[in-house]
């Protein structure tokens, strides 16, 4: 089909520019910005890009605040829940998908079930849970709501189930036990999946908010997110190209993710819609 | 053969069941006990006191306020994003490179953390150097004070939420558009109808089943806002902004009032749950067959 100028066409890019322009403009003010000297960002006009580059801001980020453990503790928190997250929710989704064992049925809808539990509702017992453990102020406090999503077990079965039933037969009858075809046959095949639920994992890990808020009352033990809201105060006069550096330090790894791998995300994304 | 079979999925199934049971399910459970009770955290036990809570709650009226607060935020959320999505969607139905450049950027609010887009916003909606308000001084509009009357308060987090999620609504319905045969269309289009009316009465229809499982998802995730109004508002000004997650937060960890920041949750319990019951019983009626 060949392609014509049409003035549909050209109203159409217009509106999405438009469109695009209106979504991106926060990113780019906070990026320009995080660069601006205090005096240019207070001023009554609208300049978008800085006069003098003044790098100096991520500096005086960094030492505002214990940003290098906020930082450790970010990844720790995400590195738990994303290997607790793929491990335990695709040996669930495998044993949904392809092996029949006695109340089956019965722990699937028990687990539907829980899909749409609002773990806001588990909050405060979860907090008196931490404590009792002992696990406040620790990485696998902020990590323990996010071990496991249903929705992921949802999204490793479905893979899981287009895998042919044959295959797992023969590796059966070459002597392969069950947890061995698991891990040797059906982990392998599902490797798209796995990368999505990782990369889902680590993005709710990575911008979880309310509950590691809730679960760190430490600086040294806060992960970004609760770092930087410390440093936020609404009025905070002349900090603010300082606050837009530190905004810059956290989302830039998630940008950088998404723009490289942003097909698994909408993967993701879209069959969580689909469901 | 059987037994090996049910050892080896009691083996695969254990992790995940034991993390969703002491990490959501009994959570919930002993939700309900809390609510029953009264207690700081700190001194003693959680003492038993009936549904002195629930009557407390339904009298109370910061409560009420902050169920009307949630539901303001619905109201003004959900149908905005929605059709913003749906129109995004509509645009970018052609297959082309620089749509999928032009998805990515309508996406990536949806990835980024709430807390930096909050300090980003607070800035843009500062009330004397907001970007916001310089550029609505260039139309010769009055600066507003967004964040900090009673009034604009919730309509501008609003507004932020909107500028996250609607990216998202578009790829969702992009999913369901591109999967319409054009058939329908083009018979239409043969019948004489324009660009509008086959918009209205071909693709609107269709997409039906999508729309209401968004009305669905976006609804409950309004009883989920929490990070952006402890962020910027912490509820205020005067309780403007408190929805009834924050109503929740502040009851139980800033009053200390477990059993009654417990009873506020079984509410958003509730709640959650009768929609997701709205949706299992409607959703039948809703799926159109191509």
């Amino acid at each position: 089909m060949k392609k014509k100028f049409t003035w549909k066409v050209l109203v159409r890019h217009l509106v999405l520019i438009a469109c695009a322009a209106v979504i991106l403009f926060p990113f780019l003010w906070m990026f320009f910005a995080s660069f601006k000297e205090e005096s240019e960002v207070f001023v009554e006009d609208f300049h978008l890009l800085p006069e003098t580059w003044r790098f100096q801001n991520y500096l005086d980020a960094w030492n505002a605040a214990p940003f290098g453990s906020f930082y450790i503790n970010s990844i720790k928190a995400a590195l738990i829940s994303v290997v607790c997250q793929t491990c335990f929710c695709s040996m669930a989704a495998y044993a949904f998908a392809k092996i029949e064992f006695a109340g089956k049925r019965l722990l699937f809808s028990l687990m539907l079930a829980m899909m749409i539990l609002p773990e806001e509702a588990a909050i405060i017992p979860n907090y008196l849970l931490a404590q009792k453990l002992g696990l406040v102020n620790t990485s696998f406090g902020i990590a323990m709501t996010t071990l496991v999503s249903v929705f992921n077990i949802f999204l490793l079965r479905q893979t899981f189930m287009s895998i042919p039933n044959d295959l797992i037969q023969s590796a059966r009858l070459d002597g392969c036990s069950m947890l061995q075809v698991f891990r040797h046959v059906a982990v392998p095949n599902a490797k798209g999946s796995m990368a999505t639920v990782a990369l889902l994992s680590f993005l709710t890990s990575w911008n979880n908010y309310m509950w590691p808020y809730m679960v760190t009352d430490q600086n040294q033990y806060r992960t970004l997110q609760i770092g930087l809201k410390y440093l936020i105060k609404p009025d905070a006069g002349p900090q603010w190209p300082m606050i837009m550096a530190a905004s810059t330090i956290i989302l830039l790894p998630v940008m950088l993710l998404f723009v490289f791998l942003q097909k698994y995300f909408v993967q993701g994304m879209l069959t969580s819609g689909i469901k | 053969m059987k037994k090996t079979n049910n050892l080896s999925a009691f083996i695969l199934l254990f992790p995940a069941f034991f993390c969703l049971f002491l990490f959501n399910f009994y959570p919930i459970l002993r939700n309900f006990y809390l609510s029953f009770t009264s207690w700081d955290m700190v001194t003693g036990d959680p003492r038993f006191i009936g549904l002195e809570n629930y009557q407390e709650m339904f009298e109370s009226r910061d409560f009420w306020e902050s169920v009307v607060v949630t539901v303001k935020y619905t109201v003004m959320y959900v149908p905005v994003t929605m059709l913003g999505g749906f129109l995004l969607a509509v645009l970018l139905k052609s297959k082309s490179k620089l749509n999928i450049l032009y998805r990515t950027i309508f996406f990536s609010p949806y990835v980024t953390s709430m807390v930096a887009m909050s300090a980003v916003f607070l800035f843009i909606y500062h009330p004397q150097y907001g970007t916001l308000n310089t550029i609505l001084g260039y139309l010769g509009i009055e600066p507003v004070r967004w964040l900090n009357t009673k009034d604009t308060a919730l309509p501008s987090l609003v507004m932020m939420n909107c500028w996250k999620s609607i990216g998202f609504c578009a790829v969702i319905y992009l999913g369901t558009l591109l999967n319409v045969s054009d058939d329908l269309k083009e018979a239409a289009q043969i019948d004489g109808a324009n660009s509008l009316q086959t918009l209205l009465h071909i693709e609107v229809p269709l997409v039906s089943p999508t729309t209401f499982m968004l009305v669905i998802m976006l609804t409950i995730e309004c009883f989920k806002v929490f990070t952006q109004i402890n962020v910027m508002t912490q509820g205020g000004p005067d309780g403007a902004t408190t929805n009834l997650l924050t109503y929740m937060f502040s009851q139980a960890f800033e009053q200390f009032r477990v059993g009654y920041g417990g009873a506020v949750a079984i509410v958003i319990l509730v709640v959650v749950l009768v929609i997701n019951m709205i949706q299992m019983l409607f959703e039948r009626f809703v799926n159109y067959d191509i």
